[in-house]
């Protein structure tokens, strides 16, 4: 009896110890970013590293909401922020997507058992850019005069990769749309 | 028995506006004056009710066979196709319009019509499908449901519903399976200060200038200035949406 009560509080003991060694990496030590990203170069995050591994969903949807519906874009909190910064570069130079195994976003949210439903829809690598698809601007608009697209914006939210899109499916002619 | 009427009841609907207006007015009038946007907004600002976005189509300038508008915005757009045209999105697309006693034919682009009183927002369980504050009738994708009802409710056939899994997704268009979503007038531009949408600089490239894009609201501006001009009409206007987009010469 009294043997198998030691057992018992020798696992509390070392369970103890376990989340206190947890806990303790992770507010001083290891700051858990992807090796090879853009911000494994950075001092910090756009908030301190304890208040974005707490709120960093809050201030996602925050942002999200005031994004969608009323219009305010390049907030230093957004989606494409995060994975402009994390994703990690592969061997080829390609990015690898934050939320595979091992990746940023991913390893962290595999430990707490939270599905990311995020990159349902959102993109999981930084986008290139295509300054020339940008409406109001010519191709030959110095960038001088592109003063509304930032270099946040370049770095991640143009759209696609310079590969036109498929699009011939189109009947250009077509009377209606045929879902009805 | 009452006279049960489809529309909504639109004499209060606009006294609701003009009254909400008129307390605007007021709590703004003590020595604040409004700075007026004239169109473009920076980044960082939200959009504004001062602004309502809207477009004009001169459907005597729209080409037969150009398709130039519809591929600006599905590249724009990040529209995906996998080849089957009946399920696959699509946000603008080309309409030919023939008279069957003259035999005129009339091409116009038909997309979301942006209405002042969609009924795409009306039937919505969720509240996904919202009018912005700027007129720009969008989808939460957020809280869509992917009921597809707003589909049912458009006039114009304007929606589409993913219905397949996206590979790659765009930054400027984030989709997924299950939600519907149409035209947002380039919304991710306007936002940024941009006063175009990629259909109407497409159009203007192809040399057709049929479509002028711009701010209903502001009286200056090219798009208000033509339709002083031009006599134009609502597609359905016997519906009573108030569209953003208007129509010449059909």
């Amino acid at each position: 009896m009294q043997k198998a009560s030691f057992g018992m509080a020798g696992l509390v003991a070392a369970f103890l110890a376990g989340v206190l060694l947890v806990l303790a990496q992770s507010v001083m030590g290891d700051p858990g970013v992807t090796p090879g990203s853009r911000a494994a170069k950075l001092d910090a995050c756009v908030r301190s590293t304890p208040d974005m591994r707490r709120n960093h969903m809050k201030y996602l949807k925050h942002e999200r909401d005031e994004t969608v519906h009323k219009g305010i874009r390049e907030r230093d909190l957004g989606l494409a922020g995060c994975v402009g910064c994390h994703a990690a570069t592969d061997t080829l130079g390609q990015a690898v997507p934050v939320n595979v195994k091992g990746q940023f976003c991913q390893s962290c949210h595999e430990f707490a058992a939270v599905h990311i439903d995020c990159f349902g829809c959102h993109r999981n690598t930084p986008q290139q850019a295509r300054p020339e698809f940008i409406p109001g601007f010519s191709e030959n608009t110095p960038d001088s005069q592109r003063t509304f697209v930032s270099q946040h914006t370049l770095m991640n939210d143009v759209s696609a990769d310079g590969q036109p899109l498929a699009m011939q499916n189109h009947d250009a002619a077509s009377q209606g749309r045929a879902h009805d | 028995m009452t006279e049960v009427t489809e529309r909504p009841d639109m004499d209060r609907r606009r006294l609701v506006s003009i009254t909400a207006a008129t307390l605007a007015g007021v709590t703004i009038a003590p020595g604040v004056v409004l700075q007026s946007l004239a169109g473009g907004k920076t980044p960082n600002q939200g959009v504004s009710s001062q602004v309502r976005w809207g477009m004009l189509i001169d459907t005597n300038k729209c080409a037969d066979g150009c398709s130039a508008c519809v591929e600006a915005c599905n590249r724009e757009n990040a529209i995906p196709s996998h080849g089957r045209p009946t399920t696959d999105p699509q946000w603008i697309r080309k309409v030919k319009l023939r008279d069957k006693m003259t035999g005129r034919v009339a091409n116009l682009p038909m997309m979301c019509q942006h209405c002042e009183f969609p009924p795409c927002v009306d039937v919505c369980p969720t509240g996904a499908s919202f009018r912005r504050a700027d007129g720009i009738v969008m989808v939460d994708r957020h809280t869509c449901i992917g009921c597809r009802y707003c589909m049912m409710a458009c006039p114009y056939k304007a929606r589409s519903f993913i219905h397949e899994n996206i590979e790659e997704h765009s930054v400027v268009a984030p989709r997924g399976k299950g939600c519907v979503e149409s035209c947002n007038f380039c919304a991710y531009w306007l936002d940024r200060g941009a006063k175009t949408t990629a259909c109407a600089q497409a159009c203007a490239k192809a040399g057709h200038q049929a479509i002028i894009f711009g701010d209903l609201n502001d009286p200056e501006s090219a798009i208000a200035k033509r339709l002083r001009e031009l006599p134009t009409r609502q597609i359905r206007s016997e519906l009573e949406l108030n569209t953003g987009v208007r129509y010449a010469g059909v």
